[in-house]
């Protein structure tokens, strides 16, 4: 029986090492899938279960895993403003202490998980804080805090129909009670946890604890088959997981029931093997209670063996002192990293902030920009449809003013053209009559036999034949004239006589002036060059720019009149000159002439002197468009007030 | 033996009268002295005084005006005042009128209606 205790523990000792060294980033990568998992799920009482199931990666084995853990979940549960996993997250927090034998700082943090589980308002959460702080007071031994603690938790988790929680808790009472001296509490509640873990997915991980618990329990009671029984599957099983907790805790239930049923030799070798199993792991301060054992059972026997174990016992102790210092260590270490990681949260989510808050102005300045430019392009778009708008209405306004002022002049010329074709009908008409008169008496003179007379008389009717054709003719270019003042320019050019358009531009305008003013008089005067050549122009633009120049100077002459009286003879004189490589033609008046002040606005458009009504304004602006713009010539002028103005065409042309 | 001043900016006025009226020339009735402005006109009757009995004058004359010369002929110079006839193109109410105020015996539009005009002046003989 011994050797096969001996044969079964060397067996599952052998295959506890192997495998050792790389559990724990298999157990890490099994918690971090966890977390993912955790991170991903947005219900947060759906999280809570999925955070138990990290208590199922054998984690509890390695306290600085269990502090990372806590570290990870806090960060997530911060993030998304998560209280259940927040407390979760210190509940981590407080059992990686607690296993580090930091009791103070674990107490804290399950103090603050129980605060935000009963803040969360989720019964469960708090069943689990509850239960986890319950261990800190197990561990010391204060045995009535505990077990209120483990039994307001089984209570909480029964009604929050977690059966998990439930059974841990149950669990946990059944290990306080045992320690509590009370074996059928300690059993009841052992079984009841079995039961529940037994068809859970972590049953394995917690499984070796209820063994023990429960070996320890029937041994108290004097059940050796039952307590080796269990004792049995509790070593198994912590083997399975290669936990050296478990496996210490199993071996060290194992020793003392040996103790109890006096088989010294089987303690002996199970408190040895409690000894190995927590050798050389963090755990190694759980050496002192089989190296106490050993230490007590060599006391009286063998002195060598008491002093080998009580060095072991100090070993323990300083190991567990050398552990807790270590591990303080390696926590302050572990806080100084999470302060130095803290540091550079805070800082990386400042610099975040500052970014965020960076990108976020200038995002708005970028959209203020964008807005403004959208804007003032929108309103661009609008003021180039309102300009557009008018624009077009500006032109046809302008065409029906350029028309308006064409009807306007041709309106004060109709009437005197009117009236000057009755000069040359009254020719026309009388030298006929007289002809056909002439013509009676040549007859006659035929008749008579009066050759002579009757040639006398053919030479008049000649004669008077030629007034009626030049009289004919003249009344016809008036009409031209007028015809060709009133049509809308095609601004065609054509070869011109400078000379003749000017002639009957001048008649033009005083017979307008004539028909619109009967007592006015004005001496006409013109000094034509002879010979000039012909030279291309839009021969109706011209005369319209001639018309304009000199209605106005009768217009300037009538008013001098009218203020100066009897002794001011009005004159106007229009001329021209070739002056080699242009015709300049000159409209001069003695009438009023241009005010100086004025003088720079008589050629923009709607600058009119005259008043409303009497003129569009347009004259001289269209004049100097049609002389500039149209002919590339020159129109200038130059006045003295009160005495004189002069307006000087130029008209360049080529040879 | 009737004689006429004619007033006219236009030469060719003379050659139609001494047409129209080549018969009561050639018959000694009536003689045609023409003037082609209205300052001749003036010197005409200045020169021959109360020679001309009827003056026959057009209103749109370059420089004085067939009515200035009217004006004066009516309210300075001559008397007794010959009689004055108008001739114009414009036969409008308002020169019409101005023609009368100032003085003018009669008013004719042209074209001239020569037959009109000369049982007119058989009348005024």
């Amino acid at each position: 029986m011994k050797r096969l205790y001996l044969l079964v523990a060397l067996i599952l000792y052998t295959s506890a090492c192997i495998g050792q060294e790389d559990i724990v980033p298999e157990i890490r990568r099994n918690v971090d899938s966890i977390l993912q998992k955790i991170e991903l799920e947005k219900d947060h009482e759906k999280r809570f279960d999925l955070i138990l199931t990290i208590y199922d990666t054998r984690v509890e084995g390695y306290p600085l895993l269990i502090l990372e853990t806590f570290r990870k979940l806090l960060v997530i549960a911060k993030r998304d403003k998560d209280i259940i996993s927040e407390s979760n997250a210190y509940s981590f927090a407080g059992q990686g202490y607690r296993l580090s034998a930091n009791y103070i700082k674990a107490l804290d943090y399950h103090h603050k998980a129980i605060a935000l589980a009963e803040e969360s308002g989720n019964i469960s959460v708090l069943a689990w804080a509850q239960n986890q702080i319950g261990h800190i007071y197990k561990d010391r031994e204060e045995n009535g805090k505990a077990i209120a603690l483990y039994t307001a938790s089984k209570q909480n988790a029964t009604r929050g129909k977690v059966k998990y929680i439930e059974a841990w808790a149950m669990m946990n009472l059944a290990a306080v009670y045992l320690a509590a001296n009370q074996p059928d509490s300690s059993l009841f509640y052992g079984n009841l946890s079995y039961e529940k873990l037994i068809d859970q997915k972590g049953f394995f991980t917690q499984a070796p604890y209820i063994f023990s618990n429960m070996a320890g329990a029937y041994s108290k009671k004097g059940d050796n088959v039952k307590a080796l029984e269990y004792s049995h599957k509790a070593i198994s099983l912590a083997n399975k997981n290669r936990s050296p907790r478990y496996k210490g805790i199993a071996y060290t239930a194992f020793a003392q029931h040996f103790q109890r049923i006096n088989q010294l030799d089987s303690c002996v070798f199970y408190a040895k093997n409690a000894i190995e199993s927590v050798n050389n792991s963090l755990f190694g301060y759980m050496a002192i209670k089989p190296a106490r054992l050993l230490m007590d059972l060599y006391e009286n026997t063998n002195a060598d063996s008491t002093i080998k174990y009580l060095k072991i016992y100090r070993a323990a102790n300083d190991s567990l002192n050398n552990t807790r210092a270590n591990q303080q260590l390696q926590l302050m270490t572990f806080e100084e990293d999470q302060r130095i990681r803290d540091l550079a949260d805070a800082k990386t989510a400042y610099q975040n902030k500052i970014r965020t808050n960076l990108m976020l102005a200038g995002l708005a300045i970028f959209l203020v920009v964008a807005i403004i430019l959208y804007r003032n392009n929108r309103q661009k778009h609008k003021a180039n449809k309102v300009l557009e708008a008018t624009l077009i209405s500006l032109k046809s306004t302008q065409s029906q003013l350029i028309q308006s002022e064409k009807m306007a002049s041709l309106g004060e010329l109709t009437a005197g053209i009117a009236h000057e074709i009755q000069n040359p009908l009254n020719f026309v008409n009388n030298f006929s009559d007289v002809n056909t008169e002439l013509i009676d008496e040549m007859k006659e003179e035929f008749r008579k036999g009066n050759t002579s007379e009757a040639v006398q008389l053919a030479e008049d009717i000649k004669q008077n034949n030629e007034k009626i054709s030049f009289h004919g003719k003249r009344a016809d270019s008036i009409v031209k004239g007028m015809l060709q003042h009133s049509r809308n320019s095609s601004g065609q050019k054509e070869l011109t006589d400078i000379n003749n358009l000017a002639d009957e531009c001048l008649r033009l305008s005083y017979h307008g002036f004539r028909a619109k003013d009967h007592s006015f008089n004005s001496k006409t005067e013109t000094h034509f060059e002879e010979g000039l050549p012909q030279i291309q122009v839009a021969p109706q633009d011209i005369g319209r720019v001639l018309l304009n120049l000199i209605t106005n100077s009768f217009y300037s002459v009538a008013l001098k009149r009218k203020e100066a009286g009897e002794g001011y003879e009005p004159m106007i004189e229009v001329s021209t000159k070739n002056l080699g490589n242009a015709i300049e033609i000159r409209v001069w008046d003695n009438g009023n002439g241009v005010p100086q002040k004025v003088l720079d606005k008589i050629f923009q458009p709607f600058f009119t002197t005259k008043p409303t009504g009497e003129g569009t304004g347009l004259g001289l602006s269209m004049s100097y468009e049609i002389i500039t713009k149209g002919h590339g010539g020159q129109l200038v002028v130059d006045t003295k007030e009160g005495e004189y103005a002069e307006f000087s065409i130029t008209l360049p042309f080529k040879h | 033996m009737m004689k006429i001043l004619v007033v006219d900016d236009e030469t060719d006025v003379q050659t139609l009268f001494e047409q129209r009226f080549r018969r009561e020339i050639k018959n000694g009735e009536m003689h045609f002295d023409f003037a082609f402005s209205g300052e001749q006109a003036l010197q005409y009757l200045t020169e021959h005084e109360q020679e001309a009995v009827l003056i026959l004058s057009d209103i749109n004359m370059p420089g004085m005006s067939g009515l200035e010369l009217l004006g004066q002929i009516k309210s300075k110079y001559f008397k007794p005042p010959p009689v004055v006839m108008m001739i114009t193109a414009y036969g409008d109410a308002e020169n019409f009128n101005t023609a009368k105020q100032l003085g003018a015996d009669d008013f004719l539009t042209k074209p001239v209606d020569f037959t009109e005009l000369k049982e007119k002046l058989k009348t005024l003989i």
